[in-house]
């Protein structure tokens, strides 16, 4: 064996080591977080690392409980889904115009959308309180809809005008020629045309929405209205000294997402990460 | 298409929306920054006195002190280690279901993760002073000085590494094989190639990483509020939190509002001087 062959065999072995650590490192939380959630509060305390004695899932129960989740799911479940249609129709009717029409100030338009994707939430967050206390939209599903669509809007926008701009224009000039109006090109022709890169902007908008912590965190303080993601920090407040019954929550959110996410991995992934991979 | 105004209607639901929320409260915010309140009460406009105020406060300073110590550690903790995972990603076989593990994290909820370490960090029944008691360590108390900033930035780097291993894995494998090959026929070893080849070539992706990470780290709330909650040291105040605890706890409008006014400018200038370096520099190269 030559040192090149030999160097090459080390660092990849170097590699599978740093590989199978690493792999620990994100495997451990996880696993521990199922593992307490089976066990007592005293038995955690007690030791930490010990296994479940039995399959218990009490603590379940007793967290969905006290912690009425599935109204925070419900809440949830409603934020995400009406923010959804309003970013994609919202996104694709503007892209469109965009892409295939021409009116005046389309550029600047297109350019004043674009600054939103740089603008932190922190910029506009306290003018938009002040905004919704004076309107007294506080304290309602709205004071978080709007925003987390609005937010979603200039992303949406750019990958659906890059998309659309790669569509081939042939099939409206005949559905033109027919005297089809813009607005029936848009939704007859462009939108069927135009699923995979509304699923991108769905993985994005549901996962964002449904994640999302500091929008509800300033606007909600009506414990019943509250998303899931600050009912939970509520919770955790109340409940600081339970580990078994906040991680019996944490797992109760967490494993659903798992699901999906490793059934629709690629697509997950690609959703996320469209912002910064061309697609 | 013919030139058509009324094709602007297609437009203006997205931009009512956009400007409604995100670009006529910037306004607000710029306008409540020069104004006295009390409360929630306009008194008087055009007052300097919260711009003057920043000079003078000192949580200000450490709140900033604290983003660029984050900002150092994260791109460590998030970029740097999801280069090198990448890196090392493309020589292994099946390397698919370990991308997907490692990017797992980034799907979760903040509040799912935030407390879910906060309980692994816990002095006592926590997994990591558990871990260290096994080899015979002291239990530290994770969440306080001088540990604080290390353990939020750990949490950030466990959830963002394998987002940035997956935009860097996209860009490596999008370099020509011949590239490879032709590094492997000069006598370049797997490291060396990584490091003087493969890296220069997705540098555009990498200032990108830099400027996301640069920037996400003045941005960054939920990860410091969840495990530091009140945080009554400060020891892990950072700019987002202290605009929010200005704001809403100590209702404090005009100075929350010039507060959120610097935030928005240090991120913007931040951008603004990586785009610079980036053309400067980097100057056009082709994109992997």
């Amino acid at each position: 064996m030559n040192t090149r062959t030999f160097g090459k065999t080390l660092a990849l072995n170097l590699g599978r080591v740093i590989f199978a650590l690493v792999l620990l490192v994100y495997l451990i939380p996880i696993l521990w977080m199922y593992s307490s959630s089976m066990r007592s509060n005293g038995e955690i305390v007690l030791d930490p690392l010990g296994l479940p004695t039995k399959i218990d899932f009490s603590n379940y129960g007793i967290a969905w409980e006290a912690a009425d989740m599935g109204r925070h799911f419900l809440i949830s479940f409603t934020i995400t889904s009406i923010s959804m249609v309003i970013v994609v129709v919202l996104s694709t009717l503007a892209a469109y115009a965009f892409s295939r029409l021409d009116f005046s100030g389309k550029k600047t338009l297109y350019i004043f959308f674009l600054i939103g994707l740089i603008l932190p939430v922190q910029s506009f967050l306290i003018g938009l309180f002040i905004m919704f206390r004076t309107m007294g939209l506080l304290n309602s599903l709205w004071s978080v809809i709007l925003p987390v669509s609005a937010i979603g809007l200039p992303l949406s926008i750019l990958l659906s005008k890059n998309y659309f701009d790669s569509l081939p224009s042939s099939l409206e000039e005949s559905a033109f020629l027919e005297g089809a109006g813009t607005f029936q090109v848009y939704r007859l022709i462009i939108l069927p045309l135009s699923v995979p890169i509304i699923a991108t902007v769905i993985t994005f908008t549901v996962i964002g929405v449904w994640n999302e912590f500091m929008i509800p965190f300033v606007m909600i303080q009506n414990s019943s209205l509250r998303p899931l993601t600050t009912s939970l920090y509520v919770f955790s407040t109340k409940y600081s000294a339970n580990y078994a019954l906040k991680l019996a929550a944490l797992t109760m959110i967490a494993t659903p997402m798992f699901i999906v996410y490793f059934a629709f991995q690629s697509q997950v992934q690609k959703g996320i990460t469209a912002g910064a991979i061309k697609t | 298409m013919k030139k058509n105004n009324r094709h602007i209607l297609f437009v203006l639901p997205a931009l009512g929306l956009y400007s409604f929320i995100m670009i006529f409260p910037i306004a607000l915010t710029l306008f409540s920054s020069f104004t006295e309140w009390r409360r929630f009460i306009p008194e008087s406009f055009g007052t300097l006195e919260h711009y003057s105020r920043l000079f003078t406060d000192q949580v200000l300073v450490k709140a900033f002190r604290h983003n660029l110590t984050y900002i150092g550690l994260t791109i460590v903790l998030e970029g740097f280690a999801g280069l090198v995972l990448a890196g090392i990603a493309q020589y292994m076989k099946k390397s698919l279901g370990f991308r997907a593990i490692l990017f797992a994290p980034v799907i979760l909820p903040s509040i799912v993760i935030g407390t879910l370490w906060r309980q692994m960090y816990a002095t006592n029944g926590g997994l990591l002073n558990a871990l260290r008691n096994l080899v015979g360590l002291e239990p530290l108390v994770w969440l306080a000085p001088p540990y604080t900033m290390l353990s939020v930035s750990m949490v950030s780097g466990w959830i963002f590494a394998g987002y940035f291993m997956t935009i860097f894995y996209a860009s490596l494998s999008r370099i020509p094989t011949s590239v490879l090959e032709s590094a492997e026929i000069d006598g370049a070893g797997p490291v060396r190639t990584f490091f003087q080849i493969q890296v220069p070539l997705i540098k555009n992706m990498i200032m990108l990483a830099l400027l996301v990470i640069t920037t996400g780290g003045f941005k960054g709330f939920d990860l410091f509020q969840i495990l530091l909650r009140r945080d009554p040291l400060q020891s892990g105040i950072v700019l987002p939190t202290y605009l929010i605890r200005t704001f809403f706890e100590h209702k404090d409008i005009g100075y929350g509002s010039a507060l959120s006014i610097v935030l928005t400018l240090v991120v913007l200038i931040i951008m603004g001087l990586i785009n610079f370096g980036n053309k400067r520099f980097v100057g056009e190269v082709d994109e992997y």
